[in-house]
């Protein structure tokens, strides 16, 4: 075994140790309610009379207000899953070993973050599949579909992840989540505020908040799982900035990353474990 | 001005050799720290090209300032400055520097307390092959100074080169293991076992699974830690955990060995266990660093010593050298703590040999100039058995001088 595979396999022994299995169990367990619950929801249509048909299109339009609740949380998952490396490690002083023995920062950082990411796409595919069998069970989404569309989840998930556990590789698990989490959702719930603000003119304010926002990825706008955008590509781009959405994310997910590298070179590992 | 400034301040023509630049950084004598003319760029011109000739006078004169300094605060009153320290390793003839620490700066800063200027201006050289003991009070830096060179820790300034490659961010990589560490808490993670660990180093450093286990049995057979195999690294007493990480530490046979405190917490035996370790890897390949608060230990293992100080390294230089340099020739000019018995008093009036009482009772000093050398022969050859012999100089008379604070030695 070389040395990045042997530091692999420590990693995921300490994420299992922390009991991520449990994590995956829930979302496993989450997806059967989801499913459960989709098919009690045509059944009790069929139960108040309406025909199989019609059944089958009102489950279809829940699946549909379901997903469009699901997606702009989606990311939650990843950001939840990739803040739990490297903060532990450094705790634990597993990072500092690794450093002192001596191997490069930056290796430490790709097994760190191979070894999550294998965790965080298993969990997604966990997601995409319980999703995508309800949505092949009332109709909506095809099986060559929900055979390719997890791509689509995975891929973003993986770059929101990339973007947090760069972050983490500095800043405490608090503070990486607040950075990730609480701040971009905090500007979409005050811009939604601000919006409905009659008290002053909103023009200013919710400027500076689409800004705000800019700096944060925003993936639910561009992704169309658990469906494939096969249509939406063949006629043009899905909406009209689509290339420009794609740059957008790309080059946000870009700036955090170098960021936290930029930083993660440059931190003090300290000389004691207590440190952070 | 000095004699010293004097003449470190006489013009030199030519120009010096590309070698001597880097390991005369700090030449010796020369206070490094806020020393305009010791960083390699900032030499005078004047003072390049040195021979072999105003080497050794360089030396001679470092050596005698730092024993004035040494023995100042009995006699004058004399200190050495805050922002004073000597180099003695770098300067002596052919050093080959396989550790050369250039007067860093680290400075912590920790949210809005004040920032904690921990190393000011840390100048270390350490010969390839030797082993460097690094003293100095609760503190004064030497963790901080190990973890740089490690780097674990970016200092704001100075440079660190480990066999020629500077130390920068991201740290160090490759086929071969640079080196081998025991920080202050051993840090294995917490959750393998101990053979698990040994063996994850084992694959960190490159070894296939033959050599793996040779190198496992080897480091296991030398720590003695057989026993504690399949034992938790969390599950472990301090003093085997020290064992596990020097283990650890030794695989993969780096020829840097940093140790930080590594006998704190072993038992007696482990104790002189361990010092025995280090002598038998003292094979003249192998350079080792050690943090330490044993004195006694340090002056029987270490071939090189470095006296730190409020972030400075004060003086540093071989072992023996720094204790010549204390050796004590005020007491009535008595160069040798020998007794011998009452009855021998006779002989040695005979001989010429003058002696003096002493608190062991039934002995006698021999209260003579002569080093211990010759001093010794002379008298079994007139039928006199030294009944005990102290070290005439020790660590702890160097120590004391420089870090200005009285210092109980624990024996060892
Ligand atoms: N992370 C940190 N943040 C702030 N100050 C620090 C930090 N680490 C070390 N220091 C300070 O730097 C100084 C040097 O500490 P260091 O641990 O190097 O001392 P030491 O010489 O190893 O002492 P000891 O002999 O007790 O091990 C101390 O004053 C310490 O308080
Ligand atoms: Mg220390």
């Amino acid at each position: 075994m070389n040395s990045s595979s042997s530091l692999i396999a420590l990693f995921i022994r300490d994420l299992l140790r922390r009991r991520i299995l449990w994590f995956l169990v829930t979302l496993i367990a989450a997806m059967v309610a989801f499913n459960y619950l989709l098919a009690q929801n045509s059944a009790t249509a069929v139960e108040g009379g309406a025909s199989a048909d019609a059944a089958l299109h009102q489950a279809a339009a829940t699946f549909d207000q379901w997903i469009a609740y699901i997606l702009p949380r989606i990311m939650v998952v990843g950001v939840v899953m990739a803040v739990l490396i490297a903060p532990e490690s450094r705790r634990n002083g597993t990072t500092q070993f690794v450093l002192s023995v001596p191997m490069k920062r930056r290796s430490l950082a790709f097994t760190q973050f191979a070894s999550i990411a294998v965790f965080i796409s298993i969990a997604y595919m966990i997601i995409h599949f319980g999703v995508a069998i309800g949505g092949w069970r009332v109709g909506t989404v095809g099986l060559a579909e929900a055979a390719g569309a997890w791509v689509t989840l995975v891929i973003p998930a993986l770059a929101v992840s990339a973007v947090v556990f760069a972050l983490s590789l500095v800043f405490s698990l608090a503070a990486t989540l607040v950075l990730c989490l609480a701040i971009p959702s905090g500007l979409v719930v005050l811009t939604e505020a601000v919006r409905q603000a009659e008290a002053f003119d909103p023009t200013v304010p919710l400027k500076m908040l689409e800004h705000a926002a800019f700096l944060f990825p925003a993936w639910e706008n561009l992704i169309f799982w658990p469906r494939l955008p096969t249509e939406a590509l063949n006629m043009g781009p899905a909406t009209p900035g689509w290339g420009w959405l794609l740059a957008h994310e790309v080059l946000v997910v870009a700036f955090w990353v170098m960021l936290g590298s930029w930083l993660y070179l440059r931190h003090d590992f300290g000389s004691r474990t207590a440190l952070k | 001005m000095s004699e010293l400034d004097r003449y470190r301040n006489r013009p030199i023509p030519g120009r010096r050799p590309q070698r001597l630049t880097q390991a005369a950084s700090a030449v010796a004598g020369a206070p490094t720290a806020g020393a305009r003319d010791l960083s390699p760029e900032g030499l005078a011109p004047e003072l390049i090209e040195l021979t072999e000739d105003h080497q050794q006078a360089e030396r001679r004169l470092a050596n005698e300032h730092v024993r004035k300094l040494i023995d100042a605060p009995r006699s004058t009153g004399l200190q050495m400055r805050d922002d004073e320290s000597y180099d003695l390793i770098a300067a002596s003839a052919g050093a080959d520097l396989l550790v050369s620490v250039r007067d860093i700066h680290m400075i912590f800063t920790t949210g809005f307390k004040p920032p904690v200027h921990a190393l000011r201006g840390v100048t270390l050289s350490v010969q390839r092959g030797s082993i460097m003991g690094l003293l100095g009070p609760n503190g004064c830096g030497k963790t901080t100074t190990l973890s740089c060179v490690l780097g674990l820790l970016n200092p704001q300034r100075g440079s660190i080169h480990i066999d020629g490659r500077l130390v920068g961010y991201g740290g160090f990589d490759g086929k071969k293991r640079l080196y081998g560490v025991v920080l202050e808490d051993t840090r294995l993670p917490p959750f393998l076992s101990v053979a698990e660990s040994l063996r994850l180093v084992c694959s960190m450093c490159g070894l296939d699974d033959f050599d793996a286990k040779i190198e496992f049995e080897k480091v296991t057979n030398m720590c003695e830690i057989g026993s504690v195999h399949d034992r938790r690294i969390n599950e472990l007493s301090k003093g085997q955990a020290r064992r596990v990480g020097l283990a650890a530490a030794l695989i993969g046979d780096p020829p840097l060995l940093v140790l930080d405190e590594p006998s704190s917490g072993l038992d007696v035996a482990a104790r002189l266990e361990f010092d025995e370790v280090l002598r038998r890897l003292h094979d003249g390949k192998r350079t080792v660093i050690i943090a330490s608060h044993f004195l006694g230990d340090v002056q029987n293992t270490c071939t090189h010593v470095g006296v730190m100080r409020d972030g400075r390294v004060k003086v540093a230089g071989p072992t023996e050298t720094l204790l010549d340099l204390t050796e004590p020739t005020s007491k009535n000019g008595v160069k040798s703590n020998i007794f011998v018995e009452e009855r021998f008093l006779p002989v040695l009036a005979r001989e010429g040999v003058a002696c003096g009482t002493c608190t062991y009772p039934g002995l006698v000093q021999v209260l003579t100039d002569k080093p211990d050398h010759l001093s010794v022969p002379m008298l079994v050859n007139s039928g006199v058995v030294p009944r005990r012999m102290e070290p005439r100089v020790s660590l702890v008379s160097v120590y004391t001088a420089l870090i200005n604070e009285e210092h109980e030695e624990v024996p060892s």
